[in-house]
């Protein structure tokens, strides 16, 4: 007699034709061990069943999020992954108070390297020189206050490269 | 009657930047992706990220998709290349705690002492769940949670229905060494 017990995985998960299952409860029927190791199979099976982590109703969808990742032009890739890790609040300060250094401070002054924003990546650590990046670039392009601020508010839901 | 578009069809659309058409794909398979990366992550927060991460990929790539109409198999190829790098990163397999609070069991007629064992033998398993080697995990998940057939599976984990089949073998044998006597009904 053949016993039937590597089956077993196969047949819970679905994958025996109609034929082999016929087969297989065929053999279930004559042959106690198989039958026992068979309920021990489904106990399992039904176990790992019991033990689903279904997705609560209320989860908030991601939508809006890989929207603005992916559809808005706004989207700056580096300011959002960093958003996510800092969070946003702490994200909304460092890029204000790149602001102020950048628009206050004259680029002649004490931070001044004498090429602009540049000399404040010296000053920032390296995990967080997407700041720098983003204050320098506002300078560099031109971007107004209003848009820096939008896309920083965004950090908070985006993703590093 | 307007016709329901089908994945392939969107994918081509999205291709081409059009929001409705990705917003439609995200709305239809969003809780697919969500459900297996908190049984790969055993964290809804870190299934929320990632599911996030999946859908920014997928318009990405969707330039370079091949519409062949498998799109789930890509879809949770990407889903499943992300948790598989999250779990490698914090180098801890099963780095959160199972969550039973997950289980809605809300509005059931059950004995409370009946349901609380029914609880914790759930955390039981998702712990040992959490034991198991990514891989195997992976395709016991896609199988038992997803509803994947062998075939699915070995497109989505790039491998051999075999090399599936064995996964599984290897997976559940693993669970049942690991749950014998933790667990009235294992």
């Amino acid at each position: 007699m053949t016993h039937v017990t590597h089956k077993f995985e196969a047949w819970l998960g679905g994958e025996l034709a109609p034929t082999e299952v016929e087969v297989l409860t065929d053999h279930l029927a004559a042959c106690p061990a198989c039958a026992d190791a068979a309920d021990q199979a489904r106990a399992l099976w039904d176990l790992l069943g019991a033990a689903a982590q279904p997705v609560p109703a209320d989860a908030p969808s991601v939508w809006d999020a890989v929207r603005r990742e992916t559809l808005q032009p706004e989207a700056r890739p580096g300011v959002f992954g960093m958003g996510r890790l800092l969070g946003g609040s702490l994200a909304t300060a460092a890029v204000a108070a790149g602001l102020i250094l950048g628009v206050a401070l004259p680029w002649s002054g004490p931070f001044s390297n004498g090429s602009g924003g540049s000399a404040l990546a010296e000053t920032v650590d390296p995990e967080t020189y997407w700041l720098t990046e983003t204050s320098w670039g506002a300078a560099e392009n031109g971007y107004g206050m209003t848009s820096i601020l939008f896309s920083e508010e965004d950090s908070s839901e985006g993703t590093r490269p | 009657m307007a016709r329901i578009p089908d994945d392939d069809t969107l994918m081509v659309a999205i291709a081409r930047g059009e929001e409705t058409a990705f917003r439609l794909l995200v709305e239809r398979w969003e809780t697919d992706v969500k459900t297996f990366l908190v049984h790969m992550t055993g964290s809804l927060e870190e299934a929320q990220d990632l599911t996030q991460d999946t859908f920014v990929q997928v318009f990405r790539k969707a330039g370079s998709y091949r519409p062949d109409g498998k799109f789930k198999s890509w879809l949770l190829r990407i889903a499943g290349n992300y948790a598989r790098s999250r779990l490698r990163r914090r180098r801890i397999v099963g780095w959160v705690s199972f969550n039973p609070d997950y289980h809605d069991r809300a509005g059931s007629q059950v004995d409370p002492v009946d349901e609380m064992a029914a609880r914790q033998d759930a955390a039981t398993v998702g712990r040992a769940l959490e034991k198991l080697p990514v891989r195997q995990r992976e395709a016991l998940v896609l199988n038992r949670f997803q509803g994947l057939r062998y075939k699915e599976i070995a497109a989505v984990m790039e491998t051999t229905v075999s090399g599936v089949e064995s996964l599984i073998q290897r997976a559940l044998s693993g669970l049942r060494k690991d749950l014998t006597g933790k667990v009235d009904r294992s």
